[in-house]
């Protein structure tokens, strides 16, 4: 749509002069016809200029043959307007748009009313059906996806249940090769644990290396645990406490422990073996399982075993 | 509203309709007056139904689109604006659009093509209408017969196409094998022309 602009309104689209003539004569395809006649329900001087070339045109009607309609055709215009029911305006149109299936946008629309009417409802049908299976599915996995989520769960435990396990065994058997390296060292000097209580049978022997470089501590008879429970080791001088070393015992009361402190053991006076206690904190006397006295030499105070003897 | 305004007036009888101008038909038209409608159906529908026959060539066809063309006029009354053109104009427009809209939707093969068969219509008129008005629609249409004439070859067959069969420029353009541009420029020129002739033969009546 181009040409002239001559109400210079800021709304107004250039005026479709060029399309004029075509719009009268009902030439234009249907997108452009409603595009002029959007402009023409504001534009008065197009819209008398589209009316006059309508009044040209209007006489070209007499160029066709003169045929009177059927008389009959007035009764029926008339009686679709008496149509029981409802609004006239609703009423009439109805009967001659399905017999012409005109193309406007109007008629088409008509033309596709029955098959909504038809589809609409099984459309409906099928959203509903669509909808209620995608919520039964929906459920179901859902129900399927919490239990994989238990049975990972469970899985997990398991697994982190069987790595401890196979760390504290792992453990163990590193602890028995150093305590049976010791073992077998004939420089190495065995020292007896005594329980702190006496209603304790709690057993323990620290095998110190020659020069109190190391030892190895083995408990034994240790009140029955849960897996993996843990005892701490201190070493005391003139009342001061110093971390040695953690030992984990298995439900069968059994435990040993290498370690290596940063000072020989025989600057120490005493050891102890103390429950509960996380390391770093003081242990209190009612923690107190096992303890024993470092002789300042080897091996005046070492215990003899007597199979050893 | 209109039904209490239709149980309360008084509704003009036929020989008061026969009194007033088109204009004021349509106007009672838009107020829902039946009898108005009667009236206007009187006056214009031999015109709007002889429009149908000759575009249609379809008895049936031609009944039932009058029928929807005055529907529409009684449905559109009130959007008939006096001062943007003539009651006939716009009667014969509503008409020749409704007519229009069939025939793109029915593109029949029996609708003529050749111009030079509008050249050679059947002038016999009617046999139901008065002597008289035979040959007013006979002078009448002369007339328009020779502003036709006026426009070259090319300008006439597009405005008989578009107007007599319904094509619209684009359909033109591919059934005459020209560009879209070629036919737009013809249609605009043969209206100007057909316009200027039509004016000019008014003033030399006057």
């Amino acid at each position: 749509m181009t040409t002239s602009n001559s109400e210079n309104e800021p709304w107004a689209n250039a005026h479709p002069l060029e399309l004029l003539e075509a719009y009268a004569l009902d030439a234009l395809d249907e997108e452009e016809s409603l595009q002029v006649e959007a402009h023409l329900d504001w534009c008065g001087p197009c819209s008398r200029e589209a009316a006059g070339l309508q009044e040209s045109l209007a006489s070209l009607e007499l160029i066709a043959e003169r045929t009177q309609p059927p008389r009959e055709l007035q009764a029926r215009l008339m009686r679709s307007l008496e149509s029981p029911g409802g609004s006239v305006r609703e009423q009439t149109l109805e009967p001659a748009r399905t017999l012409v299936g005109a193309t406007s946008a109007g008629s088409r629309s008509n033309f596709w009313r029955p098959a909504v009417r038809f589809l609409l409802p099984v459309a409906a049908m099928v959203m509903v059906g669509l909808f209620s299976a995608a919520m039964v599915i929906n459920a179901r996995l859902s129900d399927r996806t919490q239990d994989l989520e238990q049975q990972n769960s469970t899985l997990t435990v398991q697994v982190g249940l069987s790595a401890a396990d196979n760390q504290l065994m792992q453990d163990k058997l590193t602890q028995l090769q150093l305590t049976s390296y010791w073992l077998a060292n004939p420089a190495n000097e065995p020292l007896a644990l005594r329980p702190s209580q006496a209603a304790d049978n709690s057993k323990g022997v620290l095998l110190l290396a020659k020069d109190g470089s190391g030892a190895v501590i083995m408990v034994t008879n240790m009140k029955a645990r849960t897996l993996g429970s843990t005892y701490q080791v201190y070493l005391m001088r003139q009342g001061n406490r110093v971390w040695a070393a953690e030992v984990k015992v298995d439900d069968q009361g059994w435990g040993t422990k290498a370690f290596w402190p940063k000072e020989s053991l025989f600057r120490f006076d005493k050891i102890e073996l103390v429950s509960q206690t996380a390391p770093g904190s003081s242990p209190s006397p009612a923690h107190m399982i096992m303890e024993a006295n470092i002789p300042g030499s080897l091996p005046s105070q070492m215990l003899k075993f007597p199979a050893w003897q | 509203m209109w039904a209490f305004a239709a149980s309360t007036a008084r509704w003009p009888d036929l020989a008061d309709y026969q009194e007033l101008e088109d204009r004021q038909i349509i106007n009672l038209i838009a107020t829902m007056d039946k009898g108005a409608l009667e009236a206007l159906y009187g006056r214009y529908s031999t015109s709007v139904y002889s429009l149908a026959m000759y575009m249609l060539r379809n008895e049936a066809l031609a009944q039932e689109v009058t029928q929807e063309i005055f529907l529409n006029i009684w449905l559109k009354a009130s959007s008939f604006n006096s001062d943007r053109g003539e009651p006939r104009s716009w009667i014969m427009s509503v008409a020749h659009h409704k007519v229009v809209d069939l025939i793109r939707s029915r593109r029949r093969s029996t609708i003529m093509t050749d111009p030079a068969d509008y050249e050679t219509l059947d002038l016999l008129p009617s046999g139901q209408i008065s002597t008289e008005e035979q040959v007013d629609q006979n002078l009448e249409r002369e007339r328009i017969m020779k502003a036709m004439e006026v426009l070259p070859m090319a300008q006439k067959e597009v405005i008989l196409m578009a107007y007599f069969e319904g094509y619209s420029q684009s359909a033109m353009a591919d059934k005459l094998g020209q560009p879209l541009g070629t036919i737009k420029t013809r249609v605009r020129l043969a209206m100007q022309k057909l316009r200027i002739e039509l004016e000019r033969d008014d003033n030399e009546q006057l």
